[in-house]
């Protein structure tokens, strides 16, 4: 059966999940999300954990917690701490590569 | 099947304690995980030290594993006669034939020895548990020309399976994607239920995709944006000029007004890479430089002396 390509999906600010999606998705359990909210890694809108929206860019920290946690133990004040450190530095390294684009080429 | 040296591996002797093991990992992990290491060769390194310790932390995947011998990393090597018999899992017979494993990896092989043990054996039998498949993640290098018009591609890849005889295999699939609109560099995509296949009926894992942008020669990208260096003489920056300069999306003219500084960017919107969700572009953006001869005719020198003693300006002033 001949099948098309598939359209894979932009995980950026536009596209929101929930809370148990998360989880799923990032292989954390549901009481660990709600933890990690509690530390301020995620930031969900929304009042109450059935009415959260995650920003799909969760997944991808979110699956780097999970990462983090299983290869260096862990626990989850630790790994809200490492999250918030790794976050900074996308942040600086984007700022960066943003800055070296508007930099004239060296000679 | 070739033969990987884990204790090399992970920089231990042969009569390493578990602790000194997990001592050498949790070392290792630290220099290589691809989430917080910068080095080169950070995701294979890792894997290969996860794979290591994998097997060298459980007593039986070890035993097993000495049982092999030593050989030279990469050798070709045929595990002792009796080995499947001794732990490839009793009842089932373990993995019985070595002859025709020529292509199996040594960590599956390892790694099957412990599923016959315990939950894939069983579901070869029908009660098997379930289990979720393996979220998969690859990075995709894209060129900006397959971010601009969203090329096909085909990412193969492999997985292990237990097999009908209870022994692992290697499938490899492919899957055709699209690179959607609106991606860009260290963009990250799903595709659900594109990764691993699940056991005993569990659902698929998910394809995760990491954009990682080719550089251009000419061309450099922030987000949806578009930076290109373009050289100017003094004559044009002063006096200003129209110059046909490349986009992503074909030449345009550009125009670069009277007194125009180095490093200026003058931006030509819409000319970037599409964003998501919308048919708008990011925006492009020169950056002019100025460039004087290296080499001056007479005629030129004479223009540029003639100019030195006409002109007032003093760019210094604010040094006094």
């Amino acid at each position: 059966m001949a099948m098309g390509p598939l359209i894979p999906a932009l995980l950026g600010e536009q596209l929101e999940v929930a809370l148990d999606e998360l989880a799923r998705a990032t292989g954390l359990t549901v009481e660990e999300v709600v933890e990690l909210v509690e530390y301020g890694v995620f930031e969900p809108a929304g009042g109450t954990p059935v009415q959260w929206r995650f920003s799909a860019r969760c997944i991808t920290l979110g699956r780097r917690a999970a990462r983090l946690r299983a290869d260096f133990e862990l626990d989850l004040s630790g790994l809200a701490l490492v999250a918030a450190l790794l976050e900074r530095i996308d942040d600086l390294e984007a700022e960066m590569a943003r800055l070296r684009a508007q930099l004239l080429a060296e000679r | 099947m070739k033969y990987k040296d884990y204790y090399k591996i992970l920089g231990v002797e042969r009569s390493a304690s578990e602790a000194d093991i997990k001592k050498a990992y949790r070392k290792l992990a630290r220099k290589y995980h691809p989430d917080v290491s910068k080095e080169k060769d950070a995701e294979e390194r890792f894997k290969e030290v996860g794979e290591a310790y994998e097997v060298l932390k459980d007593p039986e995947k070890r035993a097993a594993y000495d049982q092999i011998g030593s050989y030279q990393p990469g050798q070709d090597f045929r595990p002792p006669p009796d080995w499947g018999e001794r732990f490839g899992g009793g009842a089932r017979g373990g993995f019985a034939g070595f002859e025709d494993l020529g292509d199996v990896d040594l960590f599956d092989l390892l790694a099957g020895l412990g599923a016959a043990r315990g939950g894939f054996g069983r579901r070869a039998g029908g009660h098997g548990m379930q289990m979720p498949g393996q979220d998969v993640e690859v990075t995709l290098y894209a060129s900006i020309d397959d971010l601009l018009r969203g090329t096909e591609v085909e990412i193969p890849l492999s997985f292990t399976e237990i097999g009908p005889e209870g022994r692992p295999q290697r499938v490899t699939r492919t899957t055709k994607v699209r690179i959607p609109k609106g991606a860009t560099d260290g963009q990250r995509l799903r595709v659900p239920g594109k990764g691993g296949p699940g056991m005993g009926g569990g659902p698929p894992g998910d394809l995760y995709i990491n954009i990682s942008l080719r550089p251009h020669e000419l061309f450099r990208v922030s987000g949806h944006d578009v930076y290109l260096e373009v050289p100017v003489t003094p004559w044009e920056a002063a006096l200003g000029a129209t110059v046909e300069v490349p986009t992503p999306q074909g030449k345009v003219s550009l125009k670069i007004p009277a007194g125009s500084r180095a490093g200026q960017k003058l931006r030509v919107r819409g000319k970037g890479l599409p964003r998501p969700r919308s048919d708008e572009h990011g925006d492009f953006y020169a950056v002019l430089q100025i460039v004087t001869p290296s080499v001056l005719s007479e005629r030129e020198k004479a223009l540029y002396g003639e100019l030195a003693q006409a002109s007032t300006f003093n760019p210094r002033a604010h040094f006094e």
